[in-house]
Parts: C-alpha cells; structure tokens; sequence
C-alpha cells in the first residue's frame, strides 16, 4: 500500500514540478573552483563529475566533451592548495588525452596549477619552476586570441605567485617582447610566495632584441608577479624572446644593475 | 504557449512508464548481484539480499554505509538491480546492469538521480554502476564524494 502512494506521489510531482528536470546538471572534469555562495575554495571531485550551477568566472574554463575543464591558476580560489609552479605557456595536459596537445595555457609569466607535469611532454625543472621546452603545436599564437581573455584576467587579478629567480632554461620560449625593440624587465631574487608588488629595487634585467621592431618601452604597467612591463606601443605578440629558438640569432643581454635589498619579499 | 499541455502529455507519459517501475522495485527484491555464483550453487549470492552484498562490496572497498542500503526502484535507471543507501551522509545507489554496454548507458540514466544535488559524481566498474549525491550541502569542497568515488572505483 505504502509503494502505492509513493509511487501517486511521484506521479504528482512529475505533473507539477519542475518541467525540466536537468536544466541543474552541470558537468565538470577535475577540480575546480567552487563558486560563492555555493562553497568555498576548491572543489576535489577528481574526474568527471556534476553540479548544479555554472562556473562563475567561465573564462578560466575549457569545454572538454560538454564538460568544463578549470586552466587557471588555483590560488585565487584557494591559496593552500598543493600546487606546482609553471612559467609561461605550456600544454593543458591534464585536459588533454595523453599524446594529444588540444588546449593551451596562456598565461603569461609565474602561476601555479594543480598538477605536476608528466614525463612525456617536454618540461624542465629550474629554479623550482617547471618550464615548457617543447615545441609549440602549429595553432599556438592562431589559439591565443580565444585564450586571450584568460591571460588578461590574470594580469589584472592580484594573487600570490611563485618568484622566479633563475634564468630560463635551454629551450624554453617566452613572451614576444617585439621586433627590434628593448624590453625592460624587472624581475627580484628570492624565494617562496610573492604577493604581486609595487616595482622593486631589486635586479634590472634589460632584454636587448637588435633589429626587430619596438614593443615595450615607455610609461610601466604592471605585469604579472614582479615584473613590470613598458608597453610603447603596438599589441603584444608571442614570439621567442629567450634561447635560440625560432627565427634568427637573437641576443639576449641580461644586466643587473643592484643588488637586492632584502625589502621586497 | 502551447508547450505547457504537450509538457504536461510527455510527463503523464513517462509517469505511467514509472509506475511498472515502482512495482518493478518489489518483484526485483533479493535478485542476485552474480548470476555466476547462483548457477554454481553457492548459496552467498542466492539467499543474500542484493542491498546486503551491495552494503558488504562498499564496505570491502573501504566505506562505512551511514545508513543501511536497501533495495531500489531499477527500471528507471533500466538497471538489473539498485540499492540505494548513505555513505557519509551522501546519497548514494549502486546498480548492476547485465552487461558493460548496458551499464554503460546507465551511467547516463544515472544523471536523473544526481538531479536536484548540489554536487555528485557517477563512476563504472564493469557492470556496476554508482551514482553518489549530495543533496543536503553536507560536502561543500566534495572531498567525501572524491573519497567514495575513489574507494568504490578501487575497491571493485
């Protein structure tokens, strides 16, 4: 008798509630931040998993098979979560099947993500950073204008970031700084977690690229962690800037002009 | 404006198709997760209620049902069997499906019961098939639905 209400009950709760029932499914893959008002820092769920709600900063998401995949720096979510510290762009591994490169991240400079990279894909280890020094897949600058926003959002977000104190490793190709142009790049020793702060006094690194054009240069914007950028004029492009790879015999001078002070940690 | 009716038409349509469903939930009660074990007449699989082995495997595999599993409506979720039970105060139902294809598609089915849940997570293991919900906000950074995902998916 009793499973003979339940089951008018349910009858009558098809033919008055909601009418679409899976509107509140949302799906996810590999932890991710938790929106306000629903949770707080992280979410653990490791694999493909649902929610009722949508990310609330859709812009640090991929879409992988209907599901939303987190790229972004977890930091900001949660600063006490284990992460692992990357330089520049590099393969979204953790997204991708294993020997396939579809996404990329693009956020420039220092950040953090929640996974160390995997044997197969070409990263070097210095200075406590994990560097990418492979090759870039051809669609590599064609796929930074849908990725753009994400990088902007991480030059104007201020969260803490690893400090990279060492010189790139072999290999590794960075920001396009410009086509004959001087760049100034301030970065500081140090070590641990850095609050992005105001311009130090710390070590001036001036990056001489002769004969190809100027980007940077003139009035500072802040730049990522530490680093300050002078941006003349034109966009930023995405180019080698550090090694020897690409096009021609770039010179890459590194001068420091102080040491630093202990002030700036 | 004319969707309403015709939503209204498919609903009543697929309550009627539930309703076999609720009494599905009776004459399914005690089906035997192994069919391979019944035939070579070990009496474990036959005389143990289903929700009971369903209790006993999750329980192996490291996890403390919070309140004890019963048996569960299967033909919603097109499913052999179900139990449906709580690990952690999380909703959670297990169901065994003939075939890995079958279960498979379950996975899908499934999705109907994480509805309504702030969070939740399905995972397969051959023919068997669990779906975990947290519908009372009680794991607001989903550790304990990672922990039961996890715990089932090694555990079988």
């Amino acid at each position: 008798m009793a499973k003979h209400v339940a089951c008018v009950v349910v009858l009558w709760a098809l033919l008055v509630g909601p009418t679409d029932a899976r509107a509140d499914i949302v799906h996810y893959i590999h932890p991710h931040p938790m929106p306000p008002g629903v949770g707080q820092g992280m979410c653990h769920i490791e694999g493909p998993h649902i929610h009722s709600f949508r990310p609330a900063k859709p812009v640090l998401y991929v879409e992988v098979e209907g599901q939303y995949a987190f790229i972004g720096d977890p930091t900001e979510f949660e600063p006490k979560a284990r992460k692992y510290a990357y330089y520049g762009h590099h393969p979204v591994f953790w997204v991708d099947a294993p020997g396939e490169v579809e996404h990329y991240c693009y956020i420039t400079g220092p950040h953090y993500h929640l996974y160390a990279p995997p044997p197969e894909l070409k990263f070097t280890a210095k200075g406590g950073v994990y560097w990418y020094v492979g090759a870039h897949p051809g669609w590599y600058r064609k796929r930074y204008k849908k990725y753009r926003p994400v990088d902007r959002y991480y030059a104007s977000v201020r969260i803490a970031r690893p400090v990279v104190t060492v010189e790139p490793p072999e290999g590794f190709v960075g920001v396009y700084i410009g086509a004959g142009g001087r760049a100034r790049v301030h970065g500081h020793v140090g070590g641990g977690v850095h609050i992005v702060p105001p311009p130090p006094p710390g070590i001036d690194v001036n990056i001489h690229l002769p004969g190809v054009g100027v980007v940077f240069g003139g009035a500072p914007v802040p730049h990522r962690r530490g680093v300050i950028v002078h941006k003349r004029r034109g966009p930023p492009r995405h180019a080698p800037a550090w090694g020897h790879r690409g096009r021609g015999p770039y010179k890459v001078k590194y001068k420091v002009k102080g040491k630093r002070k202990g002030k700036w940690k | 404006m004319t969707r309403a009716p015709m939503l209204r038409l498919a609903l009543l349509a697929l309550a009627l198709w539930l309703v076999p469903g609720c009494k599905d939930e009776t004459k399914a009660g005690g089906a035997p997760a192994s069919g391979s074990a019944a035939e070579k007449g070990k009496p474990a699989a036959a005389d143990v209620p289903y929700a009971k082995q369903v209790s006993t495997s999750l329980e192996e595999a490291g996890l403390k049902p919070s309140a004890a599993f019963e048996q569960a409506a299967a033909r919603p979720y097109e499913a052999k069997a179900c139990a449906r039970g709580e690990i952690d105060k999380l909703d959670v139902l297990v169901c065994d499906y003939d075939a890995e294809p079958a279960a498979e598609a379950g996975e899908k089915k499934l999705e109907q019961f994480v509805s309504g849940a702030v969070s939740g997570a399905i995972r397969r293991v051959g023919t068997r098939v669990l779906a975990v919900a947290d519908r009372n906000k009680v794991d607001p950074t989903g550790a304990a639905i990672n922990k039961v995902v996890k715990a089932f998916a090694g555990g079988k």
